[in-house]
């Protein structure tokens, strides 16, 4: 399992990535364009440079605060997320999943084929076992949120290829 | 002025469609604030969305009587479960659970509501008074003034919010590059859009914060084992008679409010600051008999009156110069932006019904707090009762539907999953997510402000010293970097130090 030492190494090698791109696209694609340079009109890259150059100097002090806390004190079986068991971890990531492929397949399969069985899958992973409930709560939630929007706030939900709706 | 400001807001907020919201509001803020894990932050952004397709005013007023009644919710469930809806409640239980402990709960409940109607309101006249004179004040402010504020604004709030200085910097400025994104302003150039047409006008903040705060919320609220257990709370029913048995502690009462009022001007300061620091006050004043930390009404009074006159005080800068004073004031100044209205200034000489209906709705909303908050106890009660396994889902359609309403916009959608997946890195290697959206919603101010500066000066960046208010400015900024550097070093210096007495001890 990653330690917190771990993942502030990998939030770090996130925010240099992000420093890396702003460089690379202000050295080409902003230079292409012609406002990598010239007075404060003109020049659009001249704020995010700064910016950019500020989070590198950041990012060297966060990580030689790191590195020293490391010298300081080798990683134990302390620093690790304790109170987490994998299975706990497990269920988070399979909630992302069902929800990653949900916002995949709306505009797919509209609101109304994709929306009950994503609530019935996160109700499983949270460990739910009681079909029954389980498919009534889902498609109750599920209608009345699309009653709420598109009754009351007039949003069009997702119709799908089969253009399938609710006229209320 | 200021009861122009009022008169022209009274038309504005005496309408069935504003004053239906804002009570609205105040429910939807207490509910999502006895939720332990959501709080009037969540509540702001997730309704967010909901917001933004109404009239200015109506919409002002739901998303503010959510951070009023949000603001006041977390103290139900410190009372009842030991456990504070939001951090901001955190300092109630000490006080709030003994009572209910000792079969006073509803009184704890209805002396907390009206602590926390009453410090408002007091907030809420300190804001009307103040904010048009700080706007008035500002009316002389130039681009050096105002990239000097935001800067400040940034720094303010990385300083004072506590955890490392250094994240906090960093988060703030990932906020600041996300700002970058899309058509830049001034050259009409695309800056970081990849050749993408979605990314035109950058990344919609609704789908962003959304993502960052509530589905990374929800992924960690997954992780718990308690999502099918449904909390034992048993109903409590305040009544009229808390409201006197509040009033008895009037002292307490103001002075906790001016407290919490001073620390929500402050950016940065917020709730939780406030809080403490008016417990500690009132407990160090208080009289031989009361005894604080085993049920002393004067300790629920002191937290509730100080966090909610701190959205009173946050208020003040964030309508009159445009800064905010913490992530949920930086949310409505994000909304009075995507409605069409600059905070600042030019907002009071221009748009003063607009003005003048903020002030409405807020005074409005801790009166409609005092009313729901009674009446409607038990009914927040058993919202407490409804499992996780119930919620969850709930609230990522709510997530889903809402950022899909901002544009009819499937890649809003995309955008919202990917910054939650940050938004999980960023909490488990506890960097705050504050610092992003303040640093996404100042970062055109500021770049804006900075070019219009270095475009008007003929000595370059010597202009924000040729200016006395600016000069002050940028003095303030330097101290609070120097604050910043004196605290990284310190708190280095300490975790060093406990690192080694660990390593010793376990030597030993």
């Amino acid at each position: 399992m990653a330690s917190s030492r771990t993942l502030n190494f990998i939030a770090l090698g996130f925010l240099l990535a992000v420093v890396v791109t702003v460089f690379w696209q202000i050295g080409t694609d902003l230079k292409e364009q012609g406002i990598a340079s010239g007075g404060p009109y003109d020049n659009a890259a001249s704020y995010p440079r700064i910016i950019a150059i500020f989070v590198a100097v950041l990012l060297a002090f966060q990580f030689g605060i790191e590195v020293l806390k490391g010298k300081a004190a080798p990683e134990t079986e302390e620093d690790q997320l304790v109170d987490m068991q994998p299975s706990d971890l497990g269920r988070a990531g399979m909630m992302l999943l069902v929800f990653a492929i949900y916002l995949m397949v709306l505009t797919t399969i509209g609101y109304h084929l994709a929306t009950a069985p994503m609530i019935f899958a996160i109700m499983w992973i949270c460990g739910m076992r009681n079909i029954w409930k389980m498919v009534l709560s889902s498609v109750a939630i599920a209608t009345g949120f699309a009653f709420v929007f598109e009754v009351f706030l007039n949003v069009v939900l997702p119709l799908g290829i089969w253009n399938i709706f609710i006229p209320w | 002025m200021i009861f122009e400001f009022l008169n022209a807001g009274l038309d504005v907020f005496l309408s069935p469609l504003a004053l239906g919201l804002t009570f609205a509001g105040i429910i939807v803020g207490l509910v999502v604030g006895a939720m332990p894990g959501l709080g009037p932050l969540m509540g702001i952004i997730l309704l967010l969305p909901v917001a933004i397709g109404l009239p200015p005013v109506p919409a002002m007023g739901f998303l503010i009587a959510i951070f009023v009644g949000g603001s006041c919710g977390g103290s139900i469930s410190a009372i009842l479960l030991r456990i504070p809806g939001t951090p901001l409640a955190a300092a109630t239980l000490f006080d709030g659970y003994p009572m209910a402990q000792k079969g006073r709960a509803s009184d704890a409940i209805g002396i907390a509501i009206t602590s926390s109607a009453i410090g408002g309101l007091i907030g809420g006249v300190v804001l009307v008074f103040c904010a048009p004179i700080l706007a008035s004040f500002a009316a002389n402010f130039a681009p050096p003034e105002y990239a000097m504020l935001a800067i400040m604004g940034l720094f303010a709030i990385v300083v004072i919010s506590g955890g490392s200085i250094i994240k906090g910097l960093l988060a703030g400025s990932f906020g600041l590059l996300l700002a970058t994104v899309g058509t830049d302003s001034f050259s009409t150039g695309l800056r970081f859009t990849f050749g993408s047409n979605n990314l035109l006008n950058g990344f919609h903040i609704v789908a962003v914060v959304v993502g960052l705060f509530a589905i990374s919320e929800m992924a960690a609220q997954m992780t718990k084992r308690d999502l099918l257990k449904i909390p034992d709370v048993k109903v409590a029913r305040p009544g009229l008679h808390t409201i006197a048995l509040t009033l008895k502690h009037y002292v307490n009462l103001i002075r906790s409010s001016a407290i919490g009022t001073f620390f929500g001007a402050i950016p940065g300061a917020g709730g939780v600051i406030s809080s403490f620091t008016s417990y500690a006050v009132a407990k160090a004043a208080a009289k031989p008999g009361e005894d604080y930390g085993n049920g002393a009404e004067g300790g629920v009074v002191a937290t509730e009156a100080a966090n909610n006159a701190t959205v009173g005080g946050t208020l003040v800068p964030t309508l009159s110069l445009g800064i905010p004073g913490d992530a949920s004031s930086a949310m409505l100044l994000g909304a009075l932006l995507i409605l069409g209205f600059i905070p600042g200034p030019a907002m009071f000489e221009n748009n003063p019904d607009v003005v003048g209906g903020i002030f409405m709705v807020y005074l409005a909303s801790n009166i409609f707090l005092l009313i729901a908050g009674i009446l409607a106890t038990p009914i927040f009660v058993y919202v407490l009762r409804i499992p996780k396994v119930y919620l969850i889902p709930s609230i990522l359609l709510l997530c889903s539907i809402g950022t899909f309403a901002l544009q009819a916009s499937v890649f809003d959608l995309k955008v919202m999953l990917v910054f939650g997946l940050i938004g999980i890195l960023f909490r488990a290697a506890d960097y705050p997510l504050a610092p992003i959206v303040i640093g996404m919603i100042l970062g055109p101010i500021l770049e804006a402000n900075l070019r219009r500066s270095l475009l008007i000066s003929r000595d370059g960046y010597w202009i924000f010293l040729d200016r006395p208010v600016s000069a002050t400015l940028v003095i303030i900024n330097a101290l609070l970097l120097a604050a910043m550097v004196y605290l990284t070093i310190k708190r280095v210096r300490g975790a060093k130090q406990s690192e080694l007495s660990k390593v010793m001890a376990s030597d030993e």
